[in-house]
């Protein structure tokens, strides 16, 4: 994959995306919706609906797994069967409303501060497309930041606590978070591969004070 | 030896069967392989359902004026579901998007080369960029797929 061509975005931008197979070259699908599972914080696979104008919905779901690669203008599959072998995912695609489970939470720093509640899940696109962060909608209405996925969040049925190492990569728009992104997942992942001891990473104070509300919108997802 | 053609300029040459040396009609399409690597058949008459091919094999030779076709009853009607769709326009080469395998758009199929000698494409040309046959994996009605460069 070409530098440059896997890139952040929000997880509802990939809805209505065509399904293609490299097989054949034939659109057999077209994104419905995401299907997350919030307890791994995981992007499992994909609800379909069918192509053209009477679209309706495809029993047959896309998992993760199955993803040749996303890009800007479809989701590639290696081949048509793809939308139906979906055996390792198949537990959790058949409880797809288990993807709104993390939405709504608030999210809490250990500190106690409140930074406000979760609307949507980023992706991170590309030939390894994976759930990257969450955008939450700041307490008080003052529009979103992005806040990154780690393995040492905590979920309940109401929190989502951030853990201290995850701080210093909030962003307040999608372009800087697709570079703290990057930057955080060198920081947590050592070079074998295992997640890095804690006391490596360095808490930074301030939930994003410095925020530009005009970068808002300017998202990289188009 | 390179013999290369586009569809472009093969369009409306002559097809000629040498056995009786009648016309039996003109270059109206190709029919590309799904793999998007050869010339499958050549559309030389009628529409639709009714359209008449022939098939590369009895393409004796492709030549600068006239198609020669090894013989008059090697012309037959659209057998397939693949080649229907194919000489009715909903699979073509030619205005195909292309697009790689990375799942981006690289432009829209303008002209098809091809080796007139064996039926093999040797590459098509999108918005002005040149795309070898090697990249090439498969033509359908969505999109002509190349593997990202």
């Amino acid at each position: 994959m070409t530098p440059g061509r896997e890139s952040v975005l929000r997880a509802t931008s990939l809805v209505g995306l065509p399904v293609v197979s490299i097989a054949t070259g034939e659109d057999i699908a077209e994104i419905r919706d995401v299907i997350y599972d919030a307890g791994s914080h995981a992007l499992v696979g994909f609800t379909l609906n069918k192509r053209g104008f009477l679209a309706g919905r495809l029993k047959d779901t896309l998992g993760t797994d199955q993803v040749a690669a996303i890009g800007n203008d479809a989701v590639m599959v290696s081949t048509d069967a793809a939308v139906s072998e979906a055996a390792d995912a198949a537990e959790v695609l058949e409880r797809p409303k288990d993807s709104a489970q993390v939405i709504g939470n608030r999210v809490v720093s250990t500190g106690g501060d409140e930074l406000g509640e979760v609307v949507g899940v980023i992706l991170t696109t590309g030939q390894q497309p994976s759930a990257v962060g969450y955008e939450v909608a700041r307490v008080g209405g003052e529009g979103s930041v992005f806040v990154p996925i780690s393995a040492q969040m905590s979920l309940s049925n109401e929190n989502l606590i951030l853990p201290a190492e995850s701080t210093e990569f909030i962003r307040d728009d999608l372009a800087g978070f697709g570079a703290a992104v990057t930057e955080f997942r060198n920081r947590t992942i050592g070079s074998d591969g295992r997640t890095a001891d804690r006391s490596d990473t360095n808490p930074t104070s301030g939930l994003a004070a410095d925020v530009d509300q005009d970068e808002y919108q300017t998202g990289a997802d188009r | 030896m390179s013999n290369e053609m586009t569809f472009e300029t093969a369009d409306g040459r002559k097809v000629i069967a040498v056995d009786n040396a009648e016309e039996v009609g003109k270059v109206k399409g190709f029919i590309v392989s799904t793999d998007g690597r050869r010339i499958d058949a050549i559309h030389v008459a009628g529409r639709g359902k009714r359209a008449d091919v022939i098939p590369w094999s009895a393409v004796e030779s492709f030549g600068a004026d006239a198609v020669m076709s090894s013989s008059s009853g090697s012309t037959h009607r659209v057998d397939t579901e693949h080649d229907t769709m194919a000489v009715k326009g909903k699979i073509s080469a030619r205005g195909a998007k292309v697009l790689d395998t990375d799942g981006f758009e690289i432009g829209v199929v303008d002209d098809v080369m091809f080796d007139a000698s064996s039926g093999e494409l040797t590459g098509v040309l999108a918005d002005g960029i040149r795309i070898s046959s090697d990249r090439f994996r498969s033509l359908g009605s969505y999109a002509f797929v190349v593997d990202a460069s």
